[in-house]
């Protein structure tokens, strides 16, 4: 029990520090986080820009003179609060853009990784138990190349192809805009067919990173005096490759699951972009180019609480598989 | 008595980046049923990989070139491997070397149980299979509660060498090999697994086959005593004559280096030089330079393994079949 009363403190801790570090860095960008919104205004209103900053200022509640101290009370309680601050460009509150776009990333994400994985846990215990073949040659290379390959150029190369070329895949979007949402079939397999040119361009590359690591891991625990033990007790191979293999080089794989599923929640900008997939992603990339700081600051706080929040998981989890760490 | 292993010509190498390692080289031994036969040699003199080539439980880089390993006449090294695999650990068990790394990690003690007489299709229930696995470790004196629903990790390395023993002994195997069974363990731990294995000696009908780099191990527990020098066996002898007659200079050095035999502590005398490479190992006799007694015919020729007397087996240019060859062996034994 201790050993989760130590993590949750030291999860505490890493987020009051990481909250902080998205606050400083945030606040000491250049530029006036209500500029933006002040521009538009002073266009609509035919104003001033510096009656529309003030405007401005005061829909966003900022103070300009206010001390950075104060302002960063006013971060943290806002947070404490759940809210995670206003967006200028969509005029609307940042938990609302959350609400609506994380579901679609988790979606996307989870398909990903779920794909990614089993298909790479398979091949690289495949490739590891056919160590100095032919065949373990060509999973090797092919995922070495394909690993190297950026997510954003697979995405374009993706919708190149099957969208533009072959027209089986749509544009953009998470569903068809001619149709209400609903749970009727032909919506569901609409949402699959939408997604699934992101999920593509996620799942390809971390499919051959898994695949690499798994066969890694494999061929070194197949080394180990355990599997010549158990074959000295006459073990099936098929009992040793599963239980004694499989089992403890998948160990660490399971740890980085949950790390890159929280990694993958902000890394996947470029990708959702491209498809137009209206993601956690979509909107981070949305608030740099149009420099919506309170979207930014509400979405990059989102994020790290997702890679934190994984990377607890990723240790609960591996307390559970594993009990050489929770005993020692 | 029936031999119930016997080893022919037994010759096994490994392959590395520099050449082949000849770790046995034609190794012929009988092994007698019920007795308890040890093998003695120095660090990497490969007597490891006759129990290994024996089994079949070479390294991946290891290879078997030739020979023959009969056990109730029947050859075990051309059993296919699903026959072979029948045969393992239900009447030849080997308990490795490395019995620190040997247990998975992750697997609590009892499954390991399960797994073994799983792959053997023993019908035992659980309850059946929980008593089995209790008797054995209560037989090695562990307590069956406390390390059955353990890991491994929660056991010390004696406790761990003494599950694979009581692992080993689970399908009561006609045969259990050992190999270095003491050795990585404490004096005292060491002390407790000799009289443990002695005693399962007594309770057993059991051939017990272990490698040992320590000749007092062997004195302890051996009925016969097989010395391997360079991947060559050079003598066979029971215990009692080893120790009293030692034939080969080899193993007279053996026995002069270890202190409980010479109570007089200026005599304890180690080997002069260093053991061969088996990578390029010496021409003729392996021991030859590092032999007081070589003579020109030990650098060209390599010794057969001859039958002296009463059989004892030694492979050596001092003496002739059937006997002494010369004189000259009796007077150097003074030292």
């Amino acid at each position: 029990m201790n050993y989760f009363i130590n993590k949750t403190l030291y999860l505490l801790i890493v987020f009051a520090i990481a909250i902080s570090g998205v606050f400083v860095l945030v606040n000491n960008m250049p530029g006036d986080p209500a500029y933006g919104l002040a521009v538009s205004i002073a266009q609509q209103r035919n104003m001033q820009i510096e009656q529309a900053l003030e405007i401005a200022h005061k829909m966003m509640g900022i103070d300009p003179h206010e001390s950075i101290f104060i302002r960063y009370g006013k971060f943290v309680s806002n947070l404490l609060k759940g809210n995670f601050g206003y967006s200028a460009f969509y005029n609307t509150s940042v938990n609302e853009i959350i609400a609506k776009s994380l579901p679609w990333s988790l979606f996307v994400i989870s398909l990903a990784t779920f794909l990614s994985f089993t298909i790479g846990i398979f091949l690289g215990a495949f490739a590891a138990q056919k160590r100095d073949t032919i065949i373990e040659g060509i999973i090797s290379t092919v995922s070495s190349i394909i690993q190297a390959i950026p997510p954003f150029i697979l995405a374009v190369l993706i919708l190149f192809v099957f969208s533009v070329r072959l027209k089986v895949l749509p544009l953009g979007g998470a569903y068809p805009v001619d149709i209400e949402p609903s749970f009727s079939l032909e919506f569901i397999s609409k949402i699959f067919l939408h997604a699934l040119g992101p999920m593509l361009a996620i799942a390809i590359p971390q499919m051959a990173s898994w695949t690499l690591s798994m066969r890694g891991n494999t061929s070194q625990i197949m080394e180990e005096d355990f599997i010549r033990f158990a074959e000295a007790r006459g073990l099936r191979d098929s009992v040793i490759a599963a239980k004694y293999v499989r089992n403890n080089a998948m160990l660490p794989l399971v740890a980085s699951l949950a790390i890159s599923v929280g990694y993958m929640l902000g890394g996947q900008t470029l990708v959702e972009s491209i498809f137009n997939y209206p993601g956690i992603g979509f909107y981070f990339g949305k608030a740099i180019a149009v420099r919506d700081f309170g979207l930014l600051t509400g979405l990059f706080t989102l994020i790290v609480i997702g890679v934190i929040l994984a990377t607890f998981i990723a240790d609960f989890v591996y307390a559970l598989i594993d009990p050489r760490v929770k005993l020692k | 008595m029936n031999p119930i292993i016997k080893v022919e010509d037994l010759k096994a190498v490994y392959l590395v980046r520099e050449g082949t390692i000849k770790a046995a080289d034609r190794i012929s031994f009988e092994v007698q049923e019920n007795s308890v036969t040890a093998i003695v040699g120095e660090s990497a003199s490969g007597k490891s990989t006759i129990i290994e080539a024996m089994t079949k439980t070479l390294p991946p880089n290891g290879r078997i070139l030739s020979g023959k390993v009969l056990y109730n006449g029947k050859d075990i090294l051309t059993l296919s491997n699903e026959e072979l695999r029948k045969i393992k650990w239900k009447e030849i068990a080997l308990v490795p070397q490395a019995a620190q790394q040997s247990l998975n990690p992750t697997m609590k003690i009892i499954d390991h149980f399960k797994d073994t007489v799983e792959a053997h299709r023993v019908n035992w229930n659980h309850n059946e299979l929980i008593k089995k696995a209790s008797e054995k470790l209560k037989m090695v004196r562990l307590n069956p509660e406390a390390v059955l629903y353990a890991y491994p990790l929660q056991l010390s390395g004696g406790m761990k060498q003494r599950v694979l023993i009581a692992l080993a002994l689970l399908l009561e195997p006609k045969v259990l090999i050992l190999d270095e069974p003491t050795s990585a363990l404490d004096v005292l731990t060491q002390a407790h697994i000799i009289q443990l294995l002695k005693e399962l000696k007594k309770m057993l009908n059991i051939t017990l086959i272990f490698v040992t780099h320590d000749i007092a191990v062997a004195a302890e527990l051996a009925d016969n005593v097989a010395v391997i020098y360079g991947g060559n066996l050079i003598e066979f002898n029971s215990t009692f004559q080893i120790f009293k007659n030692p034939l080969h200079p080899y193993t007279n050095g053996l026995i002069n280096s270890i202190m409980a035999v010479n109570a007089d502590m200026s005599k304890v005398k180690p080997i002069p030089g260093d053991p061969p490479s088996l990578l390029n190992p010496p021409s003729g006799c392996r021991f030859h330079p590092r032999c007081e007694h070589a003579m020109e015919i030990c650098k060209k020729e390599k010794p057969q393994l001859i039958e002296i007397e009463n059989g004892a087996q030694v492979a050596c240019y001092l003496y002739k079949e059937g006997g002494r060859w010369n004189e000259t062996s009796d007077k150097n034994r003074s030292y």
